[in-house]
Parts: C-alpha cells; sequence; structure tokens
C-alpha cells in the first residue's frame, strides 16, 4: 500500500457540510485520493450528517476516522476550563489534543480548518521536508495587530513583534516533534497562571509554544480571506476567514461556484436551509436556555 | 563589532506629524533590527510636543532619531526659487531631492518613505535590496498614464514618454555615492531655464525624468498603493495610502485601518484627529476616544 496522506478536521455537527466540502477539494484535487486518511474530531454528530461525510469513502476510496470528543474526558475537562471561542465555540482546542487521540503509527498529520477549499494536490504540503521543525504552516497577514494587542504594547511581554506569527487554520505537524512540545502540559500552566485569559484562544499558544521553530510555508497554502478579485492570482488553498462564507448567497468569496459545486448543490441547498432553520429558532433556543439555567 | 545601521529617512511638515510617527512605529515594530535604525527627520518648524511623541521613538525600541531643518541648507532654499509647491506639495516634499547634502556623510544608503506609508515585514528587506548598480530603486506606479499625460491620455505633455518605465517616488532606496553623482540640483536648473519644468508633477515626475531608465525595479510588495481590504491577504510589505482615503480618519476603509490605529497608538490617533477637527465636534471625538480606549482587545 502507498505511504498514506493523513489529514485532520475539527468540527460540530453545525459545520458538517463546509467539513464535507474541505474532504471533497482535497479528494478531488490529488490523485492519491485513496492514500488520504481522514481524522474527523467531532462533537455530537447526527446520523445524517455522519452519512453525507461517509460518501467521501464511497465516492474516492480515501478511509475515514471518527473521533468523538465530546466522550472523551480529556477534552470536557480542556473545553470547560479554557476561554470560550463566542464565533468558533471550544472545539478549536480539539487541534491540542493530537498527541493524545492519533494513533503511533501517525507521524505526519496536515490539520486544516472547516472554513478551507484545496486547490492542489494536498501531498504538496503534506509530505514537504520539516527540516527539522516540528511542523510547518503560513504567516498570518494579520498577525502583527494578533500577537501585540492594544497599541501593539499590551502583548509585548509574550510576543517579540518582529516574530513571524503563523495562522493555525493550516499545520503540516510532525506527530514526534508535536509530541516532544508537551502542549496539553503548556495549556494547564497558561489556564492556572491567567495566561490563557490574555491569549487568542489556541492559536496564540501554538504560537507561543512554536516561537520561532515553524516552518514558513508560501502564503498561496494558506490564502486567507480571498475575494474574488484574487482568483487570477490562482491559491492553492483558500480560507475562507471573516464574514464571507462562501456557502452564503452573494458573498465576495473566491471561487464562489466552484465551492457550491465542490460541496455538491443538493448539500449546499440543504445547508442553507439548515442555517436559516438554526438561526430562526436561535432567539427560542436561548430563551429556552435562559429559564432552563436562571 | 557595531552592527550595520539602516538609514531612514521621512520629510515632513507639522500637519504630518502623528502619520509620521506611524511610519517610524511600524517600522520598529516588524524589524528586530530595530537598534539599528537611524531615522532622518527632514521637517519643517515642529510644535515641541510632537517632535518629543517623536523622540519617544528612542525610548521604546532603541532607534536613533535626528532631527534636520532643510530649510537651513542652502541648495534647497535655491531649488525653491525654481519648483512650482501648493498646499498638497508643500516644498518639504522636494527634501527628497537633496538627500545626498542633507544626511551624514557616513550614509551609504537610505531608504526615502513618505509620511502616508504604513511598513508592514522588516525593512531590510527592502534596504539590502540589490540595486544592480543603479542610484536609485522603486516600484512601478500602475498609474502612470493617467499622471504623466492626463486627460484622454494626451492632455499633458510631459517630457516623459508613455512607454518608459514610471515609479512612484514615495518609496524610494537611494544609493548615496551615484545619487549625488547625478547632480539633481544641476539637471533641475537647466531644466528651469529651457522651460520645462512648468508643468511638471512635482518630484515624482522630476525624479523620473533625470532617473530615465536608470533605476532598479522593486517588486509591487514594497510600495503598494491605494490599499484596500483585499491587499490585507496579499502580504505586502509596505502598504502607501494615496488617494483621499487615510487610515488617520475615522471610517477609511483602507487596508489595516485598525491596525494602523493600534501602530499609530490610540492616544496619538486622537490627539491628531482633535486637532484636525472643529470645537464643536470635539465632544464626539472624547467619547469616541473614551470607548475605544475601553474596548476589549481582539478577542
Amino acid at each position: 500500500m502507498a505511504r498514506p496522506i493523513h489529514i485532520a478536521l475539527t468540527f460540530d455537527d453545525g459545520y458538517w457540510a463546509p467539513a464535507y466540502a474541505t474532504m471533497r477539494s482535497i479528494c478531488l484535487t490529488t490523485t492519491r485520493h485513496r492514500d488520504l486518511v481522514f481524522h474527523l474530531c467531532h462533537r455530537i454528530l447526527s446520523p445524517e450528517h455522519k452519512a453525507d461525510l461517509d460518501r467521501i469513502a464511497e465516492e474516492f476510496g480515501s478511509a475515514l476516522r471518527y473521533y468523538d470528543i465530546d466522550a472523551m474526558p480529556l477534552f470536557a475537562s480542556v473545553a470547560s476550563r479554557a476561554p470560550y471561542n463566542y464565533r468558533l465555540s471550544n472545539i478549536v482546542y480539539a487541534r491540542l489534543l493530537f498527541a493524545d487521540i492519533m494513533s503511533p503509527e501517525v507521524e505526519r498529520l496536515t490539520y486544516l480548518d472547516c472554513d478551507m477549499m484545496v486547490r492542489a494536490p494536498i501531498e504538496e504540503i503534506a509530505e514537504i521536508d520539516l527540516a527539522g521543525f516540528p511542523i510547518a504552516a503560513v504567516p498570518d497577514p494579520f498577525g502583527l495587530h494578533i500577537s501585540q494587542g492594544r497599541d501593539m504594547r499590551s502583548k509585548r511581554d509574550l510576543f517579540a513583534p518582529a516574530d513571524n506569527y503563523f495562522n493555525a487554520g493550516l499545520i503540516v505537524i510532525d506527530m514526534e516533534g508535536w509530541r516532544n512540545a508537551h502542549i496539553l502540559q503548556r495549556l494547564e500552566t497558561a489556564m492556572a497562571d491567567g495566561m490563557m485569559e490574555r491569549l487568542y484562544y489556541d492559536q496564540d499558544l501554538l504560537n507561543l509554544i512554536f516561537a520561532r521553530n515553524w516552518l514558513k510555508l508560501d502564503q498561496t497554502w494558506n490564502f486567507i480571506d480571498p475575494r474574488r478579485i484574487h482568483e487570477p492570482l490562482n491559491p492553492k488553498l483558500l480560507h475562507y476567514t471573516g464574514n464571507q462564507k462562501p456557502w452564503k448567497r452573494g458573498a465576495d468569496a473566491a471561487f464562489r461556484r466552484t465551492y457550491r459545486h465542490v460541496m455538491t448543490n443538493e448539500l449546499y441547498n440543504r445547508y442553507a436551509r439548515h442555517r436559516w432553520a438554526r438561526d430562526l429558532s436561535a432567539p427560542f433556543r436561548e430563551f429556552i436556555n435562559r429559564i432552563r439555567y436562571r | 563589532m557595531a552592527a550595520v545601521p539602516i538609514h531612514v529617512a521621512l520629510s515632513f511638515d507639522d500637519k504630518y506629524w502623528a502619520p509620521a510617527y506611524a511610519v517610524m512605529r511600524s517600522i520598529c515594530l516588524t524589524s528586530i533590527r530595530r537598534k539599528d535604525v537611524v531615522f532622518h527627520l527632514c521637517h519643517t518648524a515642529l510644535e515641541p510636543g510632537h517632535a518629543a511623541v517623536l523622540n519617544r521613538i528612542t525610548e521604546e525600541f532603541g532607534a536613533i532619531v535626528v532631527h534636520y531643518d532643510p530649510a537651513g541648507n542652502a541648495a534647497f532654499r535655491e531649488l525653491m526659487t525654481l519648483l512650482r509647491t501648493t498646499d498638497r506639495f508643500p516644498p518639504i516634499v522636494y527634501t527628497r531631492l537633496l538627500l545626498d547634502q542633507l544626511v551624514p556623510v557616513e550614509v551609504e544608503r537610505i531608504i526615502y518613505l513618505d509620511c502616508d506609508v504604513m511598513v508592514c515585514q522588516p525593512i531590510e528587506i527592502l534596504y539590502d535590496t540589490d540595486m544592480g548598480g543603479k542610484p536609485i530603486a522603486a516600484a512601478f506606479d500602475p498609474f502612470h498614464l493617467a499622471i504623466t499625460k492626463g486627460r484622454d491620455i494626451r492632455s499633458r505633455q510631459t517630457a516623459i514618454d508613455t512607454g518608459n518605465r514610471y515609479f512612484n517616488s514615495g518609496v524610494l532606496l537611494i544609493d548615496r555615492a551615484r545619487y549625488a553623482a547625478t547632480d539633481l540640483p544641476g539637471k533641475i536648473r537647466a531644466m528651469a531655464e529651457s522651460g520645462m519644468l512648468g508643468d511638471v508633477f512635482f518630484d515624482q515626475e522630476l525624479l523620473n525624468l533625470v532617473f530615465l531608465n536608470n533605476w532598479q525595479p522593486l517588486s509591487w510588495r514594497f510600495n503598494v498603493l491605494m490599499p484596500k481590504s483585499p491587499h490585507e491577504s496579499m502580504h505586502p510589505v509596505i502598504l502607501h495610502y494615496t488617494g483621499s482615503r487615510h487610515p488617520w480618519n475615522p471610517f477609511s476603509g483602507v487596508a489595516f485601518h485598525r491596525l494602523y490605529r493600534h501602530v499609530m497608538t490610540n492616544e496619538v490617533y486622537y490627539t491628531f484627529l482633535a486637532e484636525r477637527t472643529p470645537r464643536w465636534l470635539q465632544p464626539i471625538i472624547a467619547v469616541a476616544r473614551n470607548v475605544t480606549m475601553r474596548r476589549r482587545v481582539m478577542k
């Protein structure tokens, strides 16, 4: 058997469709789709949504491994104590557990956020020479502001301003180096001494842990906030940060139409209905929760 | 062994003291060689309070700040009798033409920056660029046709052929010896005598005329003109806020406008804004300042 390409995604049930699109974009743009092993770290996942994801194995012959992180006491412990991410939920901390949940056979892992679309063979980065570094990533164009805070001073004691700061949406991981970084211990220390309250969630933490110890990838492998105007630049991996999401009709997102076809029109429309129903019922659910937990 | 200094020149009048501070601070924040940076500040009379803010760069980053008044230079005064100025292009914009005469003799290479820029990556990337034996390095100006030839690309009759490459003069890397050897003042005098100066588009066109086909092109990333939000993802090195939208104005919508406020620091940003605002609007500025100062950061 050819060497497997291990890919990890983390998502909750509300993001199953974008996760499917990310996976399908990877499969569509490589000839090695049978070598792909998707490690899907998810929170509660409905059977219907899981069936959607399973179609990747049927269509491309890739392997899928599911990890129900809500069933893991370790994740529950971390997620309940770490600062809550109101935009993305505490699923963001799931990637910090890779050292504990991946089997030892996984030596190299490529992590991707679920708001991404891949447009070039993933093995170009998944199998890149890491030159002895534990991880590879792309510098974040917004890194200066994220790492320095107010007046570029409030976090100066944590981050050197001229250091490159990576975006954690794409990380190529050497699992041995990742394990040796003792990420969970560092997280525990940061939560205990209050530093975590000053950090931009797990991304800041990873940048602290791997400061000056990561391989810089070309920006084309994590093109942040891609708009239609960027299409002629032909980026290899699009990262739809910000508000312009390709699953929203009318969004100014690069390759929006391609994305719809990658997600497949049936799922694209079903996901739109799912979001409408969720958004319409949100105030009601909020009201019930307030009464229940008052 | 002493570190090699990085010389950077800015020229501005008192109206641009705060943007100049933001340029200097952006350079110091993004370079690990911040202690090697020597800022050569060419300006006309500066309020003592404003000069004190600029000097804080030394305190915060260890960079050296040197002040110059070009009005004290005889060659500059002589040039000013020949060159056209307006409110938007005051005499100080011509300082870059005489940089080789203003800065100390030990300066071999110097970067000139307009004060409406923000540096986003280490300045040494530019400073260490191979100049290919040319006196200056600069980035192509994408608006050159309209600038040089005006309406219908025919209304202005300048000496520059539209087929020639034309650079923007807001970001320049200068080889001091070759720049001095060009004898800019002499060439300008000759142009004045032949009547060529009347319609020239200020310092930029003068430099393009003098250094025609004798400049080293830089990547567009070193001088991104009129940057908007889509440019943010493109890893620019230097943003150049030309046009009518400037990051020191609220609601400008330019690239990294929020980052710019923090690079300038909120204190300087709101002080500068208040200076430019009529008295009856001052209470609104005060409210905005208080709200901003109390807001949580980044999350």
